[in-house]
This record gives structure tokens, sequence and C-alpha cells, in this order.
């Protein structure tokens, strides 16, 4: 028995030992810059998480065989913040607490409005990815992000709405991109004269949308506006209308018209010609073309959801990498050079307002066709 | 009129599917007598084990059944690997329940890790689904066979337990283990085809629910969270209890949504819960 205690004391001693050296390893390494990475990599949402890992790891890759950043390597330290501001905020605290700086996320709305109040310090300067709900950074100085807010992409969808459509029954998820966009949009429409005639929201998680389907079919709408949070959400949205037989026409925000979410439902009529509204990334573009291609070539798989979305992930990365160049850690000056930021990177050109949020300098409508397939059209 | 008979028909459609997974976590339950959280994600087995054998050209009429083995497998290794164990060191329920969320997060990261957290459909392994009208409503052709099923594994598991005598070692070991054993049943190995055969159930809700709204890895919790509030208003560990208790909120969910708005569906279902745990608490049917 004595023998037994001896062996587990032994046992636990070590591994403590292991882990406080890993630990101190990591932290004391003076030839690596350390930036932080919180994203969903587990959970509903993982699947932006992992895009947005993905392309980190290239643009790390890359700035690392490039010589590094005023030649000390960089190290990406991937927490999961599972889309949730809680998670999100023990992952900020983990990084801070081992050095980090400067950090990328969150890469949805939840992480980053749990985040954004902890930077207001300026220990940590932050730029997140996927996070759009209105004025989701404006409370510090020292976080940005790549995406614009949903009043913005909402506003682009009015013009392409108003004179289409005279009456709009809209179901979005609550959350607070899905449920913001569709608040938006509803002002901006009714503004428009546009009458919106029914409107049902959901539960995240929710997979059974049959009742408040069958209400919005029945209100005599002229087209379905439908706001889901991840695709599976938009493809249990899209096979219930049609299963329901509700034959008016649909579209929607970013997550619900796309090819996937087109083809996962069963290519419905009344999805041809659904439009959306989104940051332009020009896929013929030669800089576009070799990132996905490498991202394909790297990862076994296409980039998913949108280019644009997930290829900011890898410019987000070279831009912070451009700023540490010129400041070294100090966040002060990071946020400085993101104030006057004007980037050309490989799926967009960046430029921030005073507030945080990305001025996007193109925007594109999606639209299903009338032969099936999704395409990009640049619009002003 | 017609929205009624919609309404009524979607009530039945929720109703198949809380029934099915009530079923199989009832039957699980009466033998282990512990909340098995990890019982949604036999389900996504089930459902991911089928998209594994599709892709690689098996026919649906021959990966269906090795789903459904697939999830009965992984259900019995974690009964002997896992709960037997623990059983055996006499750890409570609630260690039990709170092992098995380890194991539910811990399959849910294997899947997400062989088949990514993106979102994927079986519709493209059978043939498109076909809407039948009823009484002015409309019902798919998966979701006939989502409800034929509860059904038909209702009076399977009925039969089962009245007319077989591993059915009737099922009862005992579910009535009093420790009296099971003293008669000489093998206990460790009955419990362990009890969890085959719930977590098979499981892994056939989830192929249905793949073709009918489509998986992702973490979709056992929100499918097992329904059918747990099922099987307690129905009255936990009782298998007819179980349908009764997903008919009863079914319809309480759908209906209840008719005039109020829809995002008070989940309110209703817990609301039910509360008030059966109040007044109540063993549920519709007593076991």
């Amino acid at each position: 028995m004595q023998n037994t205690n001896r062996s587990w004391l032994i046992g636990v001693v070590l591994v403590a030992a292991i882990i406080l050296g890993a630990v101190w390893y990591r932290t004391a390494s003076p030839n690596t810059i350390k930036i932080g990475f919180v994203g969903p990599l587990t959970g509903g949402q993982a699947f932006w998480g992992e895009g947005a890992r993905n392309m980190t790891m290239l643009a790390a890759e890359d700035i690392n065989k490039a010589g590094g950043i005023n030649g000390k390597k960089v190290e990406i330290v991937y927490e999961d913040g599972k889309c949730e501001a809680p998670t999100a905020i023990a992952a900020f605290q983990k990084l801070k607490a081992s050095g980090v700086q400067i950090l990328l996320g969150g890469h949805c709305s939840p992480e980053t409005a749990g985040m954004v109040p902890l930077t207001k310090d300026g220990s940590v300067f932050m730029l997140a990815g996927f996070s759009s709900n209105d004025g989701a950074v404006a409370a510090s100085d020292f976080a940005y992000r790549t995406s614009p807010d949903t009043f913005d992409m909402s506003a682009r969808m009015v013009p392409f709405t108003v004179g289409r459509y005279k009456k709009i029954a809209t179901i979005s998820e609550i959350t607070p991109f899905a449920k913001g966009y569709t608040t938006d949009f509803e002002a901006a429409l009714k503004k428009s004269g546009v009458e919106i005639v029914a409107h049902e929201e959901f539960a995240p998680g929710s997979t059974d949308f049959r009742t408040a389907v069958t209400r919005l079919g029945a209100s005599g709408a002229d087209a379905i506006f439908v706001s889901p949070q991840s695709p599976i959400t938009a493809v249990g949205v899209m096979k219930q209308i049609a299963e329901l037989g509700i034959k008016v026409p649909v579209f929607g925000n970013t997550l619900f018209v796309s090819q996937d979410v087109f083809d996962k439902s069963g290519k419905p009529a009344n999805m041809l010609g659904a439009f959306t509204t989104l940051p332009f990334a020009d896929a013929t573009g030669e800089k576009e073309r070799a990132l996905a291609a490498r991202y394909k070539a790297q990862f076994g798989k296409d980039v998913p959801y949108s280019l644009y979305y997930v290829g900011a992930s890898y410019d987000a990365t070279n831009m912070i990498a451009d700023a540490l160049r010129a400041c070294g850690q100090d966040t002060k000056c990071v946020a400085g050079k993101f104030k006057v930021m004007n980037y050309q990177g490989s799926v967009g050109q960046y430029a921030f307002k005073e507030n945080g949020d990305l001025q996007a300098a193109r925007w594109a409508r999606g639209v299903i066709g009338e032969d099936g397939k999704f395409k990009l059209e640049s619009i002003q | 009129m017609e929205i009624f008979f919609q309404l009524f028909i979607n009530s039945l459609i929720a109703a198949g599917i809380y029934g099915l997974v009530a079923l199989g976590f009832n039957f699980l339950y009466r033998a282990t007598k512990f909340f098995n959280l990890a019982y949604g994600v036999y389900a996504v087995i089930g459902g991911y084990a089928v998209l594994a054998l599709g892709r690689a050209g098996v026919p649906l009429w021959a990966a269906a059944p090795l789903g459904i083995l697939a999830a009965a497998g992984v259900g019995a290794a974690c009964e002997k690997f896992v709960y037997a164990r623990l059983r055996a060191r006499r750890a409570s329920a609630l260690v039990q329940l709170v092992a098995s969320i380890g194991v539910m997060t811990a399959l849910q990261a294997v899947i997400a890790i062989i088949f990514s957290s993106e979102f994927q459909t079986l519709s493209e392994f059978a043939p498109s689904s076909t809407s039948y009208s009823i009484g002015g409503g409309v019902v798919t052709s998966v979701q006939l066979i989502i409800f034929g099923s509860t059904a038909l594994i209702l009076f399977g598991l009925a039969l089962l337990l009245k007319f077989t005598l591993l059915g009737k070692a099922m009862k005992a070991v579910s009535d009093d283990e420790e009296v099971s054993k003293i008669v000489g049943i093998n206990t460790g190995r009955v419990i362990t085809i009890i969890s085959a055969i719930g977590a098979g159930i499981a892994g056939w809700a989830g192929i249905l629910v793949g073709f009918d709204t489509g998986l992702q890895p973490t979709l056992g919790l929100a499918l097992l969270l329904k059918g747990v509030i099922a099987a307690i208003i129905g009255g936990i560990g009782s298998l007819y209890g179980g349908v009764l208790g997903a008919l009863l909120l079914g319809l309480a969910e759908n209906f209840g949504i008719w005039k109020i708005a829809s995002e008070w569906k989940d309110a209703i279902a817990f609301v039910l819960l509360i008030l059966f745990l109040i007044f109540r608490p063993q549920g519709i049917v007593k076991r």
C-alpha cells in the first residue's frame, strides 16, 4: 500500500513538473512573439473558428518563413471561445496571464462582446473577425474588427428589396448577429414603406421550425426573410418551408443565401433568386485564387462559408504583423496604426472607422441564379 | 382550419422524434438508474456512421443497420468500460451523470475531428423525400417513417420484455440489480445488452434526423433535452409514458405558439416540465 502511494506521489510530482516546465518554456522563450487566438473551435459555430484558425496558421507560417517579426518567430496560441462570452473571457484571461498582448478574436459576436471591455485598459489589443452585431467593438480604443456590422449589411439589402416586395415576413435565430440583422433590416424596410406582416424568432439549437414557418406561410407576405446563425439552422428552416408547400420567395442574411444551403435544402424553387449582401472578395482575382488554392492544398477542403470572412483571418494576422514590426508590443502604438490603417490584403482592402468597425470598401450581392448557382455580383 | 391540421401534424412530427429518443432513454434509465447525458451522442454516432458508409459507397439498406450497430457498439462499450466500472465502485448516480458528460464531450470532439464541425445531411444518399397532404396538412415520407418506427419500436420493446427470457432478465435487473445477481442473472451482461439496444434506438433516431433536418456533432444535446423532458413528464423509466409524454410535449409546444410568438416554444416545454415536477412528479404513467 505504501509503495502504491509513493508511486502515485511521484507520478503527480512528475506531471506537475512537466506542466510547469512547459508553461515556463512557453512564457520565457525570448525569440518568439506570442499572439493569442480566440474562436469557436468546438460547438455549433466551430465551422467559423476552424476556417479562421486555418487561415491564421497559413499566415503565421508565411510570416515565419519570411523571417518573422523583427527577427522573432510568431507563435499563435489558440484558445476555444465556443462562441460564448464566458468561455471567451476565460480564454482571454488565460492568454493575458501567459503574456499575450495581441489577440486575434473573437470570431463570433458573443465572444467579441465578452472580451472587448477587458481591452479598455490597453493591456491587450484585439482584432476580431466574424463579429457583426452593432457597436461590438465601440466600447474600447484597443478593439477593431474585420467584419462590417449588421446595420451596414442590412442597409445594403434595402435597395434590392424595396420595389420588389411590399409585405415581408421574417424569421430569425435569437443571437446577436441573426436577430440584430433582422432588427436593423426591419427598421430600414419600415422607413422605406415595406410592411412587416409577420415576425418569428427561435432559440439557438432549435431544429423544429414547422409551426413558426406555418404561421409565416399564412401571413400573406410577398417574401420571407430568413436570418439564421449557422448553416444547419438555415437548411432546417428552408427544408421545412419547402416541405410545408410554402411557395413565396425567400431571401436572407449571408448564412442563409449560399450554394451549400441551397443544395442541402433540396434545391427548392422558391430559393432561386434569393439574395443577400456581403463584403466582396473576388474569387477570380489572382491573390484570392492563390489563397483559396493554398488552403485547399494544406487542409484538403475548400475555404468554408465565405472567402471574404474566412480569408480576412489571413489578412488580419498580416495586418497585426505589420503593426508589430513598427510598434513592438506597444498596444497603444498598435491601436494607432489601426486607426490610420489602409491595408490591401489577399481578400479585401481594410480601413477602419473611428469606433473600430470595418469600413468595407467593396460590397457584393450574393444571389442564387435561375441556374441554381450561387454568384457574387460586385455592388457599390 | 387548415392551420389547425398543419399544427396537429407538426405536433405529431415533433412527438415522433421526442418519443423515439425518450423510448431509448427510458429503456436505458430503467436499468442504469442515472441520467446518461451521453445518450444524445449515440444518436449522432448513428447518423455520422451512415454518412461515412454512404460516402464509401455502401447502399442505404446496408448503411442504416450498420449505423445502428455502430451506435449500439459505442453504447455497449461505454457501459462496459465506464459506467459498469463506476457502479462496481459503488459510484452514485450523480458521479455517473458527471462521467456521462465527460463521455459526451469526448465523443463529440472525436466526431468533430473526424467529420469536422460543418453541417452535413444524409439526404444525398436517398431518393428525395415525398410530401403527402393529409386533411389540409403536409407530411413527408421521412416524417412518416419517424412516426411509424416510434410505434414499432415501442411495440417491439414491449414484446421483448414480456415474452422473452432476455426481456424477463432485463425487467428483473431493472427492478432490483442485487436480487437479480443473487438469483443467478449475469447483470453486467444484461445491462450491456440494454445499453446496446438503447444506444441502437438513439442511433436510428440520429439517422432519421440526419435525413429530416441534418447532422452536426453537437446535435445530440438538443435531441436529448426534449427527449428527457418527454421521458420525465411521461413517467421516467416507463416506455409507454415516454411516448405519451412526447405526444403531450409536441402538442403543447406547437399549439402553445399558435397565438403567441414562437420564441416561447422552449419556455412552454420547460413550464410543462416544472408543472409536472411540482404536481405530478411520477409523470403521466407511474412505473
